[in-house]
């Protein structure tokens, strides 16, 4: 199981398609910021290590976000 | 109670994790919706409410699980605090739950106090009263409230005091904190309450903080400064102040002034201004008048000592005659202030390239010329067009979390009612309409303030005094004086707390009160801000708000017509009663329904928008666009600039007694810390009250740090332990005491001399000597 979180920095005017794509995918939950339109908090959530590559690999390909941070990450493996 | 799961835990951290990183990344950042996503996957609600206690008036999420508040966080949506606390606000919660908890109410029968249902006492209340209108006339039954009462509290106060009954004997404790900052913005500008706001911190260039320990007392607000300074490194913080505090030791630049003499070194500034030719004339020529006002005006010591003050008109001429007698030269021997740091202060005042915010607090206004030193540093931001502007502010500071909302806008003081004041009779008559009351029932002579109340109920003339959510046998000054007087034989004193007091041990009768989120309410802080927050949990046992007490005794007295609502929709219908007092744009409230929405709102709100600079056309819409500035509140509009004197203080050191005697907060503890000592991490961090001495005093004196020492004056006298290296040292012939312990009750030494014109007691000069004790 794995539960991290990151700073999404959308493209200049992509942040509400980047929120619907991000929404959209398996395990995630997505926190637009309130008073602006280029930072967001995603959080997500897997269960098993390769469900976690698969996410990690889609989020690398989404074409709108211009900087993803890793601010927090609690991976526990299974046996 | 259900165990929170590993799972949710590591959700939660996840999240606060991000979000303080973009926070540190982006300051003023808002997540706010990410309680809706925390609270899909919780035990814990998170609900909004201002903190409960300084006037800074912080936004909080509280955590709510199983009826409980359990968990404090900054509302990240609060323009206030933007997500920030302090200790106190941090630990708040912890205050509703104290083991010692008033729950039940309590009689006095034959001397011992005994539970009794709270209706019983109620009853009793309310016959009393009756008794002694009836025995002593309308004027021997009084209230004394609080700038912490919230904002329907004091409205049903005054309705009843002054609408019903017909009495103005209702006075609060910000009499004791905010009576000079009223008369300051009256006396200069027609009305009360700043003309800025917060914002102007993140626009200023110079911030200077007149004798207010701003670090401790207005933290979450100096948090903001600091900032500012980070981001915009040319910013500077200059603390002038009577001791060397946490706020000095942040600030680029300490100066210290001799008690009283702010007075003269505020005229110096404006020496310098005019010699210098730093005025800004054109502001002054369209927007200001001088004024001259009495002189040499006495203390208040005297038993029925009376004031009146008259302006009379002056010109720009007298007044550059009048500022001959405080060149910086002339006010360095006075004040102790070196004539060069006067002229560097009013070289960052005239230099128009900077913005300048002057804040202050109980320095300036428990004071005994607190009205004349609020004029004065008015006088130095109208002498250079500095004000009500982004940026541009002088700042009257509030030390309650509703001084300004509850006793300033509802009017809670002998003297006024919520629009306007008793002698007014336009002001009645609207006040008549509004409470459905004959306008005969409103006296239109003042009675008394605060501390010739208590002088009052002393001699008899008051047989009835309602106390709530204030502690006056621990605030008073000259306090042995009121103590004895409220114990006399005829008097019946009603005392409504949340905790066990020396106020409620002089009581006759004990109302539990519900506290702060176990009640709907609102309150109003420095900013004009008024801040709605719903009832969150229960109040333990018989606890009623003091709203609902107030209206329990006026149905009983036969207000029912009056005091009609209905206790689900009580404070919606109490709210937009009250709200019609301040219609117009000069001071229009939000509605129930807005405040209730948003994390506060600032009035005067007009169709819709906040006004957060008063009196400037470009953002006031009460201001006429034709004039640019209007200081709408003097009938001239135009704001007055008051010539002002030194005169010394009501007692000074002398060969008896030859220390000044200082007292005030410390962070940790609210006030007098009934509510802050029950939270064990506030208390344990300072545990007891301490007397600060300057450490060549105590060499002189053979004192040690941590060693017992005797202070007397000429009222008392209290042991107490010297602190000689703690967080804060007075000047050599100066000690500080806080006054928080109530088992040290500093009062019984402090005089009870105030100003003339706000009958503000002054708690920061009287004289003591320091004696050491020896076994």
């Amino acid at each position: 199981m794995a539960i991290c979180s990151y700073l999404v920095f959308p493209k200049p005017g992509t942040q509400p398609t980047l929120t619907q794509t991000l929404t959209g995918l398996p395990g995630c939950n997505v926190l637009p910021a309130e008073n602006r339109d280029d930072v967001m908090v995603l959080v997500t959530e897997t269960d098993t290590k390769e469900q976690e590559s698969e996410l990690q690999d889609t989020l690398k390909d989404i074409q709108d976000i211009q900087c993803l941070v890793l601010t927090f990450g609690e991976v526990q493996h299974t046996a | 109670m259900n165990a929170v799961s590993r799972r949710d835990f590591i959700r939660k951290l996840a999240i606060g994790s991000a979000a303080t990183a973009a926070a540190a990344l982006i300051p003023g950042v808002s997540f706010g919706s990410w309680e809706a996503l925390e609270a899909a996957n919780s035990d814990i609600q998170w609900r909004k409410t201002p903190c409960r206690f300084c006037g800074v008036g912080c936004g909080l999420l509280v955590g709510l699980a199983e009826g409980r508040a359990v968990a404090v966080k900054g509302d990240p949506d609060s323009p206030v605090n933007k997500g920030l606390c302090c200790v106190k606000g941090y630990h708040s919660v912890q205050a509703l739950y104290g083991k010692d908890r008033l729950q039940k109410a309590m009689v006095r029968k034959n001397g011992t106090l005994v539970e009794v249902p709270i209706q019983e006492a109620l009853d009793l209340v309310a016959n009393k009263l009756k008794e002694t209108v009836d025995s002593h006339g309308k004027d021997a039954v009084s209230i004394y409230g609080s700038g912490q009462w919230t904002i329907p509290d004091g409205y049903v106060a005054s309705k009843l005091f002054k609408g019903c009954i017909g009495t103005n004997n209702v006075e609060a404790n910000a009499r004791l904190c905010m009576a000079s900052a009223v008369t300051g913005f009256l006396t200069s500008f027609g009305l009360d309450e700043p003309m800025g706001c917060y914002e102007d911190i993140d626009h200023a260039d110079v911030f200077v903080t007149w004798g207010n320990n701003m670090a401790e007392m207005h933290p979450v607000l100096f948090s903001r400064m600091l900032d500012r300074r980070l981001k915009n490194p040319n910013t500077l913080i200059i603390d002038f102040a009577t001791r060397t505090t946490r706020t000095s030791q942040a600030a680029d630049k300490s100066m210290l002034f001799n008690p009283q003499t702010d007075l003269a070194v505020a005229n110096a500034i404006c020496y310098e201004l005019i010699r210098n030719n730093w005025v800004n004339w054109d502001f002054v020529k369209k927007h200001v008048a001088f004024k001259e006002g009495k002189t040499d005006i006495g203390y208040g010591l005297e038993e029925k000592f009376q004031f009146n003050d008259e302006a009379k008109n002056s010109s720009l001429e007298t007044y550059k005659k009048f500022l001959e007698d405080y060149t910086p030269a002339k006010v360095e021997k006075l004040s102790g202030v070196s004539a060069d740091d006067i002229r560097y202060l009013a070289s960052l005042y005239g230099d128009p390239k900077r913005k300048v915010v002057s804040f202050w607090c109980m320095g300036m206004n428990q004071h005994t010329r607190g009205t004349w030193i609020n004029n004065l540093v008015y006088n130095i931001h109208l002498l250079t067009g500095k004000i009500s502007e982004p940026g541009n502010s002088p700042f009257s500071l509030t030390g309650q979390p509703s001084a300004c909302g509850t006793v300033r806008e509802v009017g809670t003081l002998t003297n006024r009612l919520p629009h306007g004041v008793v002698t007014n009779v336009k002001d009645r008559e609207m006040a008549a309409k509004i409470w459905n009351v004959p306008v005969e029932n409103i006296p239109e002579k003042p009675t008394h303030h605060t501390v010739a109340m208590f002088r009052a109920l002393d001699r008899g003339d008051i047989r009835f005094m309602w106390i709530q959510v204030t502690n006056p046998m621990v605030t008073m000054p000259k306090l042995s004086r009121y103590r004895d007087g409220a114990l006399k034989e005829d008097r019946f004193i009603v005392v409504s707390d949340v905790y066990p007091t020396p106020t409620t041990d002089i009581a006759d009768v004990i109302l539990p009160s519900s506290m702060w989120i176990e009640r709907e309410g609102m309150y109003g802080n420095s900013e004009r801000r008024t801040q709605h927050f719903d009832q969150l949990v229960n109040p333990p046992g018989d606890c009623m708000s003091d709203t609902w007490q107030i209206i329990e005794v006026a149905k009983r007295l036969g207000y029912e017509k009056q005091f009609s609502w209905k206790y689900d929709t009580h404070i919606h219908d109490l709210w937009e009663e009250y709200r019609q007092f301040h219609d117009g744009p000069k001071h229009a409230m939000a509605s129930y329904n807005d405040l209730k929405k948003r994390p506060g709102i600032q009035w005067p709100y007009v169709n819709g928008k906040e006004t957060q600079w008063r009196y400037n056309a470009k953002y006031d819409p009460a201001a006429d666009p034709k004039l640019g500035f209007d200081f709408y509140g003097k009938p001239d509009h135009r704001a007055w600039l008051w010539l002002r004197p030194y005169e010394p203080a009501a007692e000074s050191p002398d060969e008896s007694y030859p220390f000044w005697l200082n007292t005030g907060r410390v962070l940790e503890h609210w006030h007098t810390g009934s509510m802050t000592r029950r939270v064990p991490i506030l208390h344990q961090a300072v545990p007891a009250s301490y007397v600060e001495i300057n450490p060549e005093d105590a060499r002189r004196l053979g004192i040690r740090d941590g060693e017992k020492v005797r202070l007397v004056s000429r009222r008392g006298k209290i042991d107490i332990t010297a602190n000689i290296y703690g967080r804060a040292t007075p000047t050599p012939g100066q000690v500080f005491v806080p006054f928080f312990d109530e088992s040290l009750l500093i009062n019984e030494l402090t005089l009870d001399a105030y100003c003339p014109i706000s009958k503000q007691p002054d708690y920061k000069k009287c004289a003591v000597r320091v004696e050491k004790i020896t076994s």
